[in-house]
C-alpha cells in the first residue's frame, strides 16, 4: 500500500476508482477510513484519494501544528493531480479551504463538512472565544462529537465508527487539560486574527453541517457561509459532527448531487 | 388483519402511528410493502397508512391506478380521514394528484414520488406516445425500475427489492406485449386528454425524482414540476424509478423536512424552509430553480 514522503515526513494514502479526482481529507482523531462510506459510494465516477494526515493512523509526524495545505498539495503533486473535487471534514477542512484560496484553478469545487476552518471570519473569533472558555472549564471535544441517539438507532454503525475513532488511541489527548495545552494556540489565532475578506473567492463552495453538531455549531457555519460569495449550505437533519458516518445515505447523495453539478464532465 | 369494503371490493391496509394522517400510495405492480422503510420511520412522526391498491397484494379487483382516486377516498371516508399528506410513487401518483386536485380540502399537502401522474401537460402526451412506440419495441417495465448503481451499492437491498416485487407474480401480465395489450388504453388516455393549467395550484407540492430514471423520465418529471404553482423537486442522484428504496435514507430526511415544513407553515402561516433546509438545497440543484 502506497507510501510518499512529504516534506520528509510519511504520508499512507490510497487511491480508488475511476472518474475525476475527489480527494478527502478526514477530521482530528481520524483516519483515511473515516471516509469509507463515501469512497465506497463514489467510486463508481470519481477517483477518490484518502490518505492519513500527519499524525494520524500509519502516516509520521505529528498534528501538534497543522499545515494540512502542505500535506495536501505534496500529495497532489506527487500524483499529478491538476484538478480535484477537495472535501474536508472538521479538522480536515483546514486544509481543503488553504488550498482552496492559495491554489483556487486546483480545485473543481470545495466541500466543507461539518467545518469552517481556513475561512477567517468574525463568526470564527466568536466560536474560537467561546471554545477556549469551554476548554477552560473542563469541557472535551471528544465526548461532544455524536447526536445522544446514534447508540440506540443503530448500534451495529455506532460500535464500528467507535472502533474507527480508537485506530488512533495513541496519539490522541482524551482530557481537557491536555487539549487545551496542545490545541489552545491554534485556538488563541482563530480568536485573535482579524476578518478577511472573501468577496474574491471563486471557487464552487458547499458547507454542510449536523442539525445537532455541538462543534462546528450551526451559527457558525450560517455565519460562515454567509461570509463566502456563491456558497451553498445545507443541514444534514438528526445528525450530529459526522453526517458521514452518522447519516451516510443522506451525506451521499447531497454530496453527489453537488460534485456532479460541477463536475466538468457535465458541462456541454 | 385490518380489510376495508370500499367500492365493493375489499382493501387490505395497515395504519402505524401516531399524528396528522400520512398516506402513503404504490405504484402499478408492487403492494403497501414498497413502504416498508417509510412506515418504520415515519411512525415516530405520523399516523401512517399503506394499503394494497385494487387488483395487488392481498386487495381485490383489477388493477387501475388512474382511477385509484376513488378507491383512497372511500379508504379515507371509511378510517375518517378528513385531511391528509398524500404520497404517490408512480402509478399511486393518479390517485393522490386527483385527489389534490378535485378536493384540494382533503390534502395537507402532496408528494409525487417519481410521478407526473394526473397532471395533464406535453411533456406527458409526449412521453405517452414514446411509451407505447417503445412496447411496440418491446419495452419492459420491470428491467427499468430501478438504477444499476443500486445493486452494485446495496445488493442486500436490492435481492429483498425483487422479492417484494414478485409478491405480485400472479396477477401482473408475465411479458410486454401483453403489457401493451392491458395498460395501453391508459398510455393512449394520457397522451390524448387536453392540458391542464397548473398555475394557481394551492396545495404545498414535492416532487421527486431519481436522476436516472428510466420510466417516468427526467425530462418529464421536471417538466410536470415546472408546471404546478410553488412545486419543489429533489433529484436523487444515481437513483432510478424508486428513490424511496434506492436512496432511503435521503428521501426519508428530505420528505420529512417538507411535511414538517407544510405543518409548521398551517399553524405559522408566514414560516418559510430556511435556505440551508434538504428541500431547497435539492430544488437549487434540480434544473428547475
Amino acid at each position: 500500500m502506497p507510501i510518499v514522503k512529504i516534506d520528509g515526513t510519511d504520508l499512507y494514502y490510497e487511491v480508488e476508482g475511476e472518474g475525476e479526482w475527489a480527494i478527502f481529507v478526514h477530521g482530528g482523531g481520524g483516519t483515511h477510513l473515516s471516509w469509507w462510506r463515501q469512497v465506497y459510494a463514489l467510486r463508481d465516477r470519481y477517483k477518490c484519494v484518502t490518505y492519513d494526515a500527519f499524525g494520524s493512523g500509519q502516516s509520521g509526524g505529528t498534528s501538534d501544528s497543522p499545515n494540512g495545505e502542505r500535506e495536501l498539495l505534496g500529495l497532489m503533486d506527487h500524483l499529478g493531480i491538476e484538478k480535484a473535487f477537495l472535501n474536508g471534514h472538521s479538522a480536515g477542512g483546514s486544509a481543503v479551504s488553504k488550498v482552496s484560496q492559495l491554489q483556487p484553478d486546483r480545485v473543481h469545487a470545495l466541500i466543507m463538512t461539518c467545518c469552517v476552518f481556513g475561512f477567517q471570519t468574525a463568526a470564527l473569533n466568536k466560536w474560537a472565544a467561546m471554545m477556549l472558555d469551554k476548554f477552560s472549564r473542563g469541557i472535551t471535544i471528544v465526548d461532544r462529537v455524536r447526536p445522544p441517539d446514534t447508540e440506540k438507532n443503530d448500534p451495529e454503525m455506532h460500535f464500528f465508527n467507535r472502533m474507527l475513532g480508537r485506530l488512533n488511541s495513541r496519539v490522541r489527548p482524551r482530557d481537557a487539560e491536555s487539549y487545551t495545552a496542545r490545541f489552545g494556540d491554534a485556538y488563541r489565532t482563530m480568536r485573535d486574527t482579524p476578518p478577511v475578506d472573501y468577496s474574491d473567492f471563486k471557487v464552487p463552495s458547499l458547507f454542510i453541517v449536523g442539525e445537532y453538531d455541538e462543534l462546528q455549531v450551526p451559527w457558525l457555519v450560517r455565519e460562515t457561509a454567509d461570509a463566502i460569495p456563491g456558497s451553498t449550505i445545507v443541514e444534514i437533519p438528526d445528525s450530529g459532527h459526522g453526517p458521514p458516518s452518522e447519516k451516510p445515505g443522506t451525506y451521499n447523495s447531497v454530496i453527489m448531487s453537488f460534485m456532479d453539478h460541477h463536475d466538468p464532465r457535465n458541462r456541454t | 388483519m385490518p380489510f376495508a369494503n370500499v367500492n365493493d371490493i375489499s382493501l387490505y391496509y395497515e395504519v402505524h402511528g401516531e399524528g396528522d394522517w400520512l398516506v402513503f400510495v404504490h405504484g402499478g405492480g408492487s403492494s403497501h410493502m414498497t413502504w416498508w422503510r417509510q412506515a418504520y420511520f415515519f411512525r415516530d412522526y405520523y399516523k401512517c397508512l399503506i394499503y394494497d391498491a385494487r387488483g395487488l397484494g392481498q386487495s381485490e379487483g383489477i388493477e387501475h391506478a388512474p382511477e385509484g382516486d376513488k378507491d383512497l377516498l372511500a379508504l379515507m371516508d371509511h378510517l375518517e380521514i378528513e385531511k391528509a399528506h398524500l404520497n404517490g410513487h408512480s402509478a399511486g401518483g393518479w390517485a393522490v394528484s386527483k385527489i389534490a386536485q378535485q378536493h384540494p380540502e382533503r390534502a395537507l399537502s402532496l408528494i409525487m414520488t417519481d410521478t407526473p401522474f394526473g397532471f395533464f401537460t406535453p411533456e406527458l402526451s409526449t412521453w405517452a406516445q414514446e411509451m407505447l412506440d417503445k412496447f411496440e419495441r418491446g419495452f419492459d417495465i420491470r428491467d427499468n425500475s430501478v438504477a444499476s448503481y443500486f445493486e452494485t451499492t446495496e445488493p442486500k437491498e436490492y435481492f429483498f427489492r425483487g422479492m417484494l416485487g414478485r409478491l405480485n407474480a400472479g396477477v401482473r401480465p408475465p411479458d410486454p406485449t401483453q403489457y401493451t395489450k392491458r395498460f395501453g388504453n391508459i398510455y393512449e388516455y394520457m397522451r390524448d386528454t387536453p392540458n391542464g393549467d397548473y398555475s394557481n395550484f394551492k396545495i404545498p407540492t414535492l416532487f421527486t425524482l431519481g436522476e436516472v430514471d428510466n420510466l417516468t423520465l427526467p425530462w418529464l418529471v421536471r417538466g410536470t414540476a415546472k408546471r404546478v404553482s410553488g412545486a419543489k423537486l429533489a433529484v436523487f442522484p444515481r437513483a432510478g424509478h424508486g428513490p424511496p428504496q434506492e436512496q432511503t435514507e435521503a428521501y426519508n430526511a428530505v420528505l420529512l423536512e417538507f411535511l414538517q415544513a407544510v405543518d409548521q407553515k398551517r399553524r405559522e402561516p408566514s414560516h418559510e424552509a430556511p435556505k440551508w433546509s434538504l428541500v431547497n438545497y435539492y430544488h437549487a440543484l434540480s434544473g428547475i430553480a
